[in-house]
């Protein structure tokens, strides 16, 4: 479940961009529309939603990476007691 | 060595606070620009931990392929991931921008490529390690090495091919009461880059610890 989510999220980019390059393969002239694609777009919306991306992927991590130290120092604790046990 | 640690953390969380106020209070929105152009403020800081963290990669991977030094392999190891992690960020950011500003979010642009590219490079960086058995310290050391030579790639792009993406000259060229907002955000991303691998390489220190004992367990056990 945990390995499904990193890929998706690391995949996400690269989904966009060939998404994007399948629903516009020929990059043919567009005549300009006044009011046409880029006034439909909000851009506070936008800027939120940039915005709030950066904290929530960067404390994913830090969560992530916290997870993982207090995984490997349980292992560890577990083998110095082991060890102490193997000395004795 | 822990005091400079809390210090960087700090010093990030007075910047989480004053950065906001100066980018969406006091640096103007110019009409041909509009308010979208505020995501520069976090997208090119952003961009420019990415590159840091491809070259800080790479110097642990000479440092490790070359000297065969541990810290170099941890140091790979952590800035990879944090190059892979930005690399999101700037490739989620920058296409939120130009769906405004360009009306599509994404477009075959060379500098748009090459920072794919660069992403999907330290992305293979950490499938070798995870995947690449025995060697897979070296492969990945040699893969960010490959990663690494893109970033100067990345930088020139818009000046040896033509490009729809702003060229190098917008940060020069910032309206002067946009200085302090951009300059702040940089300097607030490059501290919290330096806290965030602080603790990543803790992390990389813990597994080799817990590597060191498993070893001296297991010639106890025989």
């Amino acid at each position: 479940m945990k390995e499904r989510a990193l890929a998706l999220l690391l995949a996400l980019p690269v989904l966009l961009a060939s998404s994007t390059a399948a629903a516009d393969p020929g990059g043919d002239f567009q005549p300009y529309k006044p009011g046409a694609a880029t006034e439909q777009v909000s851009a506070p919306l936008h800027v939120v939603l940039a915005y709030s991306l950066i904290w929530l992927v960067l404390l994913g991590f830090v969560a992530s990476v916290w997870r993982r130290q207090r995984r490997v120092e349980a292992e560890i604790r577990e083998m110095r007691r082991q060890l102490e046990r193997t000395v004795r | 060595m822990a005091a400079l640690f809390y210090l960087l953390c700090a010093l990030s969380a007075v910047g989480f606070l004053i950065a906001p106020y100066l980018v969406f209070f006091v640096a103007p929105v110019l009409p041909d620009l509009g308010f979208i152009q505020k995501i520069f403020f976090f997208h090119v800081p952003v961009a420019w931990t990415m590159f840091l963290s491809a070259f800080l990669s790479a110097a642990g991977g000479v440092a490790y392929l070359f000297r065969g030094r541990r810290w170099g392999d941890q140091l790979g190891a952590a800035a990879a991931e944090l190059t892979v992690v930005l690399g999101v960020l700037v490739l989620v950011t920058g296409p939120l921008w130009a769906r405004k500003a360009w009306g599509r979010y994404w477009d075959w642009d060379v500098r748009l490529t090459t920072v794919l590219i660069l992403f999907l490079i330290f992305v293979a960086v950490l499938l070798a390690r995870r995947y690449g058995g025995p060697a897979a310290r070296r492969i990945a050391a040699g893969l960010a090495l490959f990663g690494a030579a893109d970033v100067p790639l990345v930088y020139i792009s818009v000046k040896l091919w033509r490009t729809i993406h702003p060229k190098t000259t917008a940060v020069t060229s910032l309206h002067p009461d946009m200085k302090p907002a951009f300059f702040v955000c940089l300097a607030l991303f490059t501290l919290l880059y330096l806290a965030l691998l602080w603790i990543r390489l803790n992390l990389e220190r813990a597994r080799s610890d817990a590597d060191t004992l498993a070893v001296m367990l297991a010639e106890r056990e025989e």
